[in-house]
């Protein structure tokens, strides 16, 4: 079983270090909610571990019955990827339908306020 | 009993002027509410010269969401039947007392006007060829589903009592909402059914059942049943 080249694992490392720091940059300018940040920092810091550790890319290999270590870590992320993207898209739909709710809220209310100003409007004239 | 025409309407302008105008001679029968979702031409202000209440979608919500608002709308204000009729004129009113009779006897909770029921087949209607097709493909989905045959599952022009409204500003389909509202009907033992009615062609503006949404139509429907199904019968 292959373990990763030092020259894969540098490049991988390099660039996960980066978007570890990009993830990091973007929830301290509030780009990026905590909540949200949560599973990428883990998925990312997971991914270094795997480039770092031989140990824990052998593991991965044997458990997927991968021929070398970068397949294995290939199909764990790009399965990591698609439960992130789904798990997006359930936010995404919550968020559509708190969305439409409240738009649906702002539209009823903003008739009944037409409605009681006309009929303010209409009383204070009668007033005067 | 309180009756509400609930009238959905996307850059409708010439279209629901002609509309409104029309109903004047039902005012005394019925209420009416236009529903603008988000229309960027003058489709709010030609409701409100025309004295009927607005309610104004910050941002386009489709005609399911649309819809929804109206039926929300009927809830709060205490009406006992809401009836839908599309803003581009194609249903005409002479019908509505037509889909009210089975409702306000107690028979049914829900009418649809069918453009393609029986002996009385609408033949003056033409319906566009991918809406034909999309309709076919939904009556066979909801007959395999519910067992019963609706021969226009898309009709928009539907009226409902308080219980199947109040079921619906609860929880609504969003794209293409009829079938599937009818499958939603069904599975909470609503009764349901269609009578024949005439329709008319648009007169301007364009459908939006582009051919796009036509190719997607199949496949959102099977979705939105496969949804449904799962999700299993809702209170």
């Amino acid at each position: 079983m292959q373990v990763l080249s030092t020259h894969t694992r540098t490049v991988g490392v390099f660039l996960f270090v980066l978007l570890f720091l990009y993830t990091l940059f973007l929830l301290r300018s509030n780009r990026l909610s905590p909540q949200h940040a949560m599973s990428w920092i883990i998925a990312e810091l997971a991914m270094l571990v795997l480039m770092v550790s031989d140990a824990a890319s052998l593991f991965i290999v044997r458990l997927v019955g991968a021929d070398n270590a970068l397949s294995a870590i290939f199909l764990l992320a790009t399965i990591w990827g698609v439960l992130l993207m789904l798990d997006l898209l359930v936010r995404i739909s919550e968020l559509n339908a708190k969305l439409r709710a409240v738009n649906q809220e702002l539209a009823l209310l903003g008739e009944r306020f037409e409605k009681l100003e006309q009929s303010l409007i209409t009383a204070d004239s009668k007033d005067h | 009993m309180r009756v509400l025409l609930i009238i959905p309407a996307f850059n409708e302008v010439e279209n629901l002027q002609a509309l409104l105008v029309e109903l004047r001679q039902y005012r005394s029968q019925y209420d009416i509410v236009v529903v603008d979702d988000a229309s960027a031409d003058q489709t709010a202000q030609i409701a409100e010269s025309n004295n009927v209440p607005v309610l104004r979608l910050a941002a386009n919500l489709g005609i399911g969401g649309a819809v929804q608002t109206g039926f929300k709308y009927a809830v709060r204000n205490g009406y006992d039947i809401a009836v839908q009729l599309d803003g581009d004129g194609q249903h005409d009113p002479a019908w509505i007392e037509h889909l009210l009779k089975p409702i306000a006897s107690g028979e049914m909770d829900c009418v649809i006007g069918s453009r393609y029921m029986g002996q009385d087949y609408d033949r003056d209607y033409k319906t566009p060829f991918l809406r034909r097709v999309g309709m076919i493909f939904s009556t066979a989905v909801l007959f395999l589903t519910t067992g019963k045959k609706i021969t226009d599952t898309t009709s928009g022009f539907r009226a409902l009592n308080y219980r199947s409204f109040e079921f619906f500003a609860r929880e609504y389909p969003v794209d293409h909402p009829e079938a599937e509202a009818l499958l939603m009907l069904h599975q909470a033992k609503f009764q349901f059914k269609e009578i024949p009615v005439k329709m008319r062609g648009r007169t301007s503006g364009r459908s939006l059942f582009t051919l796009l949404k036509a190719t997607q139509y199949p496949i959102r429907v099977l979705v939105g049943f496969l949804g449904i199904l799962l999700r299993g019968p809702r209170e």
